[in-house]
């Protein structure tokens, strides 16, 4: 791989990431923030692919199924989350979670 | 041979701290306490008998690799140990005062009806083994594992009394100041090892000499910034000092082995073996020196102001370890360490006497309801009161005097301003003696001995405190080898106007309490004046303890306000006790003569000082005051409880930190 494909390639996993980032900042339904999230999480994938195949070993493919791995338990954990606090506030608004404030 | 036995230092400390943690079985509380002093022990037995080789032999550095400690691509950093001069004076002090220390507690803690030993020796015991690995360790991930242990038990040994709010308030302020320093030291190490991808010390020092030597750079000025606040926040040196005197709320033991000679002592040392990297980089000498010395005068001047005997100490605590920033800073390390050896014998020293003390009193802490200690336990009182003259450096017959001695030659020695770090190295050492000499005479003053206090000192206790009052009188000798075996640059040899001075310091401050003590009143008023405040130390305490002290509550956000309204109103306030404070110090006492006068004069001040007034300078201190207040406020807003909020606050740091990155890099 050339070193203008690697930079446009990172260039690309980091404004992946940064719509994540966006997305998680300023969406305020749970679902959606979720959404975003796994779109940050993918675009860490991408990007531990990328600089797999600019080394030509297959490390960076083996980090991607771990991260994809841990994405799924995450997605199973936070949906049981979404569901509880749905419950307990009866909205799916995660600004309607702060009670924590100081 | 060597190699092994260094490597075995920490060992007995952390198999002591796994046995009291784990054993399946419930302990006496004797056997907890032999398990403790066992454990402190064999650590500090052997790192006297590797630093009696090492001096013996006069073999240069050993240095052991125990473990390759983290492996990952670029960063190999091995859990290396290294025992040169440097670590022999640190860790032979650390095991000493350790075990002295534990055994003390043994006995002590018992005693004041303490329960929960097991947790209280077994922390200790961790303690001595992060504090071994930070004073050992050659690399500087394993530097790093040490301070985080030694800062993780600090936190839990402050809040030791855990159902009491204050310990668990002091506790978490501990634990929150060092920790900004903590990650600003991690910053440092990480820019370390993202300039010359290494941890390891000789390897990074190696580096540092080609790559600083020639040109100072930007980044290497960033470096020992970090490097510097890091250090700082563990000593509690300005502008990091909050943290120590609240941390008194743990119990004495605790107080005497963290927060007087070990842990807070640790930034010196940090400071010390990173000399050649600190040395190299532009300015941050002289920023040591300087917060060096505010925190050695300020601090020593809040102490003048205490009234709690261990807040005392804490303060003079602050100011003492400003003294060794202030050699630090002036390139003097070797004058840095053998003042942090004799600091930790007297101020562990005073530390346990007072725990004696104020048992004896009835678990009394203010000075003016101790006195009578002489009477009551003269064991205690006797072993504060040397204690006390080391600390003040009294001179010749003390450890504490050679010390200072050598921080002030050092501070002299400091290039073009060395005169002016003089001067107010000379200052602080008067302040010194003068707050040293105030508590020893308020332990000394007369009293009935309390009806049925006869809770004198058991065997353990007696012999700790009288071995750390030996080393605190007698070390004084050894100063001068052991500042010559950590080296640095040579110490000038002091000019015989100078090393007057020097001896002259202490003396004025001494006298200066024997005078206030006595209320002595020479026929010339203004001389009596003078004398009665402790020199005009009276007059700046209050703007200081005003200050300084006003300045400590104003770090933690909302009481800023409060602070500057205090600080706003200090000075009728000091007028107010000044006036107060002669009429309960003076007792009854014929009308007339210079304490009338006195009072007369004091009253005066208040008045004056409480005149009404809202002119323009008025109203733009309120608008400061106000100000604080609503920065404050805005500052609690930032935790909303909303997630997203929290969210951005993450993301502006982490793009912050990758721009310090790509700046540093």
């Amino acid at each position: 791989m050339s070193g203008a494909a690697f930079v446009t390639l990172i260039a690309a996993s980091s404004g992946l990431f940064a719509i994540g980032l966006f997305g998680l900042l300023l969406r305020r339904t749970v679902i959606l923030q979720l959404v975003s999230l796994e779109l940050m999480l993918a675009a860490g994938g991408f990007a531990f692919v990328v600089a797999g195949a600019r080394h030509g070993g297959a490390e960076g493919q083996g980090m991607f199924v771990l991260v994809l791995t841990v994405a799924a338990a995450e997605a199973a954990v936070a949906l049981v989350l979404f569901v509880r606090l749905r419950a307990l506030a009866d909205s799916a608004d995660s600004d309607a979670f702060d009670r924590l404030r100081g | 041979m060597a190699e092994a036995l260094l490597a075995l230092i920490p060992a007995p400390a952390l198999i002591g701290f796994a046995l009291l943690l784990g054993w399946p079985a419930p302990l006496s509380a004797r056997m907890e306490g032999r398990l403790g002093a066992a454990a402190a022990g064999g650590s500090a037995a052997l790192a006297l008998g590797l630093a009696a080789w090492l001096f013996a032999t006069g073999s240069e550095a050993i240095r052991v690799e125990v473990a390759p400690f983290v492996v990952t691509g670029g960063l190999e950093a091995m859990l290396a140990l290294r025992f040169d001069a440097l670590s022999a004076v640190a860790s032979g002090t650390v095991g000493v005062v350790g075990v002295l220390v534990v055994l003390y507690a043994a006995e002590f803690m018992p005693r004041e009806g303490e329960t929960r030993l097991r947790r209280l020796f077994a922390l200790l015991s961790l303690f001595l083994a992060g504090m071994f690995a930070v004073v050992l360790a050659d690399d500087l991930v394993a530097l790093f594992l040490g301070w985080e242990i030694v800062g993780l038990c600090s936190y839990f040994l402050i809040g030791w009394r855990s159902r009491e709010a204050a310990a668990a308030d002091a506790a978490r302020q501990a634990f929150v100041v060092t920790r900004i320093g903590d990650a600003l030291l991690l910053a440092g190490i990480a820019a370390l090892f993202a300039r010359f991808g290494t941890t390891s010390l000789p390897e990074l020092f190696g580096a540092v000499e080609g790559a600083w030597r020639g040109g100072a750079t930007l980044a290497a000025g960033a470096i020992g910034a970090l490097v510097l606040a890091g250090a700082l926040a563990k000593s509690a040196q300005v502008p990091f000092h909050v943290w120590l005197p609240d941390a008194m709320a743990g119990p004495t033991p605790v107080s005497a082995l963290l927060h007087a000679a070990t842990m807070v002592a640790a930034g010196a040392f940090l400071l010390a073996r990173l000399a050649p990297l600190t040395e190299a980089a532009p300015g941050i000498g002289a920023a040591t020196a300087w917060l060096g010395l505010a925190g050695a005068l300020g601090a020593g001047l809040a102490a003048l102001a205490q009234r709690d005997v261990k807040r005392l100490l804490a303060w003079s605590t602050v100011s003492q370890i400003g003294f060794m920033f202030l050699a630090l800073g002036a390139g003097a390390p070797g004058a840095a360490m053998a003042h942090f050896v004799t600091h930790a014998a007297f101020k562990a020293a005073l530390f346990l006497a007072a725990g004696l003390v104020s048992r004896e009193a009835g678990h009394e802490r203010r000075l003016d309801r101790l006195g009578g200690a002489r009477r009551r336990g003269p064991l205690g009182f006797w072993v504060f009161a040397a204690a006390a003259l080391a600390l003040g450096g009294a001179p010749w017959v003390t450890a504490g005097f050679w010390s200072k001695e050598l921080v002030l030659a050092g501070a002299l020695g400091a290039g073009p301003l060395g005169p002016a770090l003089w001067a107010g190295a000379v200052a602080a050492s008067a302040v010194t003696a003068a707050y040293a000499g105030r508590a020893a005479l308020a332990l000394a003053r007369g009293g009935a001995p309390r009806e049925g206090a006869t809770d004198g000192p058991g065997a353990a206790e007696a012999a700790a405190v009288l071995v750390l009052a030996a080393l605190a009188l007698g070390l004084g000798p050894a100063a001068g080898p052991v500042a010559e075996a950590v080296g640095g640059a040579a110490t000038p040899h002091l000019g015989a106007a100078a090393a007057g001075i020097g001896v002259a310091a202490p003396l004025a401050g001494f006298s200066a309490a024997l005078l206030a003590e006595a209320g002595w009143a020479p026929r010339a008023p203004r001389l009596a004046a003078a004398a009665r405040g402790g020199f005009g130390v009276d007059a700046i305490r209050g703007a200081v303890a005003g200050g300084f002290g006003r300045m400590v509550h104003a770090v933690s956000g909302d009481p800023l306000a409060r602070g500057m309204h205090a600080l706003a109103g200090g000075v009728p306030r000091l007028a107010a006790t000044f006036a107060s404070g002669a009429a309960d110090g003076a007792g009854p006492r014929a009308p007339g003569g210079p304490e009338a006068w006195r009072r007369r004069g004091a009253e005066r001040l208040a008045r004056f000082a409480r005149a009404p007034g809202d002119d323009l300078l008025d109203r733009l201190w309120r608008g400061v005051a106000a100000g604080a207040a609503g920065m404050g406020r805005m500052a609690g807003r930032a935790q909303g409880g909303r997630l997203r909020g929290y969210l951005a606050g993450s993301a502006i740091g982490a793009a912050l930190l990758l721009l310090l990155g790509w700046a540093a890099a």
